[in-house]
């Protein structure tokens, strides 16, 4: 099997973008699916003509290479930023528009104003600037995928820490998924504050 | 980039894939006269002859079919020679790696061990 060393495409995906929108950013998020934490989300810009090897899909680039990413992404990003929507805002608004919330909490954090922002997926935050969604973006553009590195990133990060603050419920091992063992954990400690109520009704029945 | 700069930085980026793979690169560039091995490697049981081949994307022949009766001739005469003056238990292997280089970007690295053997050759290790 080769291994691909640089995906191109990404690059030159977003280098075609350019020409109409000189500064793109991308944008992705983090822990949407999750029973507990907060969601994350990234907005990332790059320079014309930066290529970043190993950068991809986000699901088929290891932990250990998207630790390493996280680093070469900061330091040779335009501009970058990580936002977040706290479970407080989940519960309250439903997850899909908190996670909107902390993509434009992302956009608008990076100091520069885009002149298009490419979104993960198939919705569109409320933006400033023009905007675009990209299906599987991750796998398409440079840029949405090194937000994607970074949302990841930072997410795993914050689940370690919360880990360690309630080590009862496992999270490193199921990182707040809502698999049996978190469900065993729930029914034995029940419910924390760092838990999206609004995740948990089968639990209540 | 020269020809040989590009051949350089192909050879460069084998190793670390293969370093990375948990090989332990013993030589590099082992020559005698009439004939060369790029990288010679450890892996478990194995001693690896690695030949490495750089292209570019759009290259007509890729790097493998490169490594022709003739090239493998000469690699396993370069083996023979290393392993008569290195002795080991290691069983000897022949690998064949091409790098994929584009204006001095490394696209792609493709490693296949075992590629090719010494039968129809005249050498016993």
């Amino acid at each position: 099997m080769a291994r691909i060393v640089l995906h191109k495409e990404l690059f030159d995906y977003d280098t075609e973008l350019r020409k109409e929108y000189p500064v793109i950013c991308g944008v992705d998020e983090a822990g949407r699916g999750p029973l507990a934490g907060d969601v994350y989300a990234a907005a990332v810009v790059l320079r014309d003509g930066l290529l970043i090897d190993y950068l991809n899909d986000s699901k088929k680039i290891s932990e250990k290479r998207r630790e390493e990413l996280f680093d070469i992404i900061r330091v040779n990003a335009e501009a970058y930023c990580v936002a977040t929507a706290s479970v407080q805002e989940i519960d309250s608004m439903n997850i899909l528009n908190a996670t909107m919330l902390a993509m434009r909490r992302a956009v608008e954090g990076l100091g520069i104003k885009p002149d298009l922002a490419l979104i993960d997926g198939n919705r569109l935050p409320q933006l400033d600037c023009e905007s675009r969604y990209v299906i599987k973006g991750d796998a398409t553009s440079a840029s949405i995928s090194a937000a994607s590195v970074l949302a990841k990133v930072s997410r795993d990060r914050y689940m370690k820490e919360l880990a360690e603050k309630y080590p009862q419920y496992a999270f490193e091992q199921h990182k707040g998924y809502g698999t049996k063992l978190h469900y065993e954990k729930l029914e034995e400690f029940g419910v924390s504050e760092v838990h999206r109520k609004t995740f948990l009704k089968k639990l209540h029945d | 980039m020269t020809k040989s700069e590009t051949g350089k930085l192909g050879e460069e980026s084998v190793c670390a894939y293969l370093a990375e793979q948990g090989y332990r690169i013993i030589e590099r560039n082992y020559r005698i006269k009439g004939g060369e091995i790029d990288i010679i490697a450890e892996d478990g049981f194995y001693l690896a002859f690695v030949e490495v081949k750089t292209r570019r994307p759009d290259s007509l022949v890729t790097g493998f079919e490169a490594v022709n009766k003739r090239k493998r001739g000469l690699i396993i005469k370069t083996a023979a020679d290393y392993c008569c003056k290195h002795p080991s238990m290691l069983q000897p292997r022949f690998d064949v790696a091409q790098v994929i280089i584009e204006e001095g970007r490394v696209l792609s690295i493709d490693h296949i061990p075992n590629a090719y053997d010494t039968t129809g050759y005249n050498f016993i290790f």
